[in-house]
């Protein structure tokens, strides 16, 4: 005759096939009578279940209209039981004398404390200071190598190594002859002390016992050549006669000049 | 002037002080009127918390929780799906939404995972997107370090000792990196979605002359991908997909 709508249920009921009833009488003016489904659910976790409203359309010949029936929605709410995704132990239940509905399994209350936070929130992955902190330190680590590199390079050039020393003496022991460049009698005198205080803090030699002399033996045991001893022992001769006689700036800029590299040429081979 | 400075960050300090406390406040009187049995007022509170600007799983859960009393199924699920977005592990918040799932007209099975897949999702979940971002950077420094005292050291043990450990930290800060970037790119395109339709036909193709797969209720979960005017292709948990014509879907990755 005509179908009775469905049930939909959720799919976590238990849903036995309908129990069809049929009490219809044909009858002279047509047929009457009532037809039913009996709905068998069995609920297997608690919790609530909405039973969703079934319409069922028809039309009325003697209003010559169709009419409609919805019926209003229900919601079952079974207590106790196993909740859902939870269900391997359930069995167990069923032989105790009384159903103890463990407190882990009820539906929990509101939380308390409300821990909010802004929702937009600042993100540091893909942000420039992730990228900032994730580059520098290998820009870090290559600098580390380039100053390793570096140091290496000064440990090994010894040439260079010797040069700077050679400047860094000079500028010790002539600086006070350097700043006096413009005044002669006090360029000499400090030009003299710079050259017997060198050879005084590189030969150990004692102040008294210094002459020219001693300086020729000394410099020659430390296997020094004719040339450079005689290039020294005439710059100190230089000092003592210029003192007295008229020299010129150019003269004394030379002086200064050849002080240096006798100096750092001693050096070299002490 | 500066003063007047003080005076102003002293307000503005305590204007958000207050707006703090303001938002406490709210979050308290919607409690007490969840308690009380008020859930549409409970609603209402916490909704306003959330159109301040702030979030929390807890505030998420509440609101959840408030939609299941009222037999809200769908925005029930999708607040509790935002909540365990927050907090995946939280127990109360896995517990009432499964109270909520079941409640849900469809229970989709969810497909079995490889152990591959598994162990995939396991080591990108290691970590939130920004957990990875601080061991990311904060291996790079390791590694940096560790490399200085390899080209620092002479003796050839404590030469070899680092020159290992800098090749592990190198191949581990590769390996995280390569994680964080497949993590946030997975994040950028999977949106995820809550039906809000009590009823909805899925279809084969996105037009009408196609045949109807199968039927979808509110609640469901579904995974968002391209549209085509009003059609929205879908997929499910259980692997099944299709297309639905203009459905509510609300996506995960909004807030309301």
């Amino acid at each position: 005759m005509f179908n009775l709508p469905k049930l939909v249920l959720p799919n976590t009921l238990e849903v036995f096939e309908p129990e069809h009833g049929e009490n219809v009488k044909t009858i002279l003016s047509g047929m009457q009578g009532n037809i039913q489904d009996n709905y068998t659910v069995v609920p297997r976790f608690q919790g609530k279940y909405p039973i969703p409203p079934v319409s069922f359309s028809y039309f009325d010949p003697k209003k010559e209209k169709y009419f409609t029936l919805r019926s209003s929605e229900h919601i079952v709410d079974v207590y106790g039981g196993p909740i859902a995704n939870n269900s391997s132990d359930n069995s167990s239940n069923f032989g105790a004398k009384q159903v103890l509905v463990n407190t882990d399994e009820s539906f929990r209350f509101i939380k308390l404390n409300p821990n909010l936070e802004p929702i937009v929130k600042k993100e540091f992955w893909n942000s420039k200071l992730f990228y900032a902190l994730l580059i520098s330190p290998i820009l870090l680590l290559i600098a580390f190598v380039l100053l390793m590199q570096r140091n290496q390079r000064i440990s090994e050039d010894v040439e260079g190594s010797r040069l700077r020393a050679a400047n860094r003496l000079s500028k010790k022991y002539l600086g006070e002859a350097k700043k006096n460049l413009k005044n002669k009698t006090l360029f000499y005198g400090a030009l003299e002390r710079a050259l017997y205080n060198y050879l005084k803090a590189m030969l150990k030699i004692k102040a008294d016992d210094f002459s020219k002399q001693k300086v020729t033996e000394i410099l020659a045991d430390r296997k020094l050549t004719g040339a450079e001893i005689q290039s020294f022992i005439v710059l100190l001769e230089n000092c003592e006669v210029a003192r007295y006689s008229p020299a010129t700036d150019a003269k004394m800029q030379q002086d200064f000049d050849q002080a240096l590299s006798v100096i750092s040429n001693i050096d070299k081979k002490l | 002037m500066r003063k007047l400075l003080i005076l102003l960050s002293g307000s503005f300090l305590y204007c958000s002080f207050a707006l703090a406390q303001e938002t406490e406040t709210t979050f308290e009187n919607a409690n007490s009127a969840y308690n009380a049995g008020q859930f549409e007022k409970a609603v209402m509170l916490y909704k306003e918390i959330l159109e301040s600007g702030q979030q929390s799983a807890e505030l998420y859960f509440n609101l959840a929780n408030s939609y299941y009393r009222l037999n809200q199924v769908g925005e029930s699920i999708f607040y509790f799906e935002k909540a365990k977005q927050l907090q995946p592990m939280d127990e109360d918040i896995n517990i009432n939404s499964a109270f909520a799932q079941n409640m849900a007209i469809d229970a989709v099975e969810v497909l079995p995972k490889s152990q591959f897949t598994l162990l995939e999702e396991k080591t990108i979940e290691l970590f939130s997107q920004e957990g990875w971002a601080y061991v990311i950077v904060f291996m790079a420094w390791l590694l940096v370090f560790f490399w200085g005292l390899y080209l620092w050291n002479k003796a050839p043990v404590v030469k070899r000792t680092f020159f290992v450990s800098t090749l592990v930290l190198g191949l581990l800060l590769i390996g995280s990196l390569f994680i964080a970037v497949v993590k946030s790119s997975i994040t950028a395109e999977t949106t995820y979605g809550i039906l809000f339709d009590e009823k909805i036909e899925v279809w084969a193709e996105p037009n009408s002359r196609a045949e109807v797969l199968f039927l979808l209720h509110e609640g469901t979960k579904v995974q968002m991908f391209d549209q085509l005017q009003e059609w929205q292709k879908i997929r499910i948990a259980n692997g099944s997909e299709g297309w639905i014509k203009n459905a509510k879907v609300r996506s995960l990755k909004g807030f309301k």
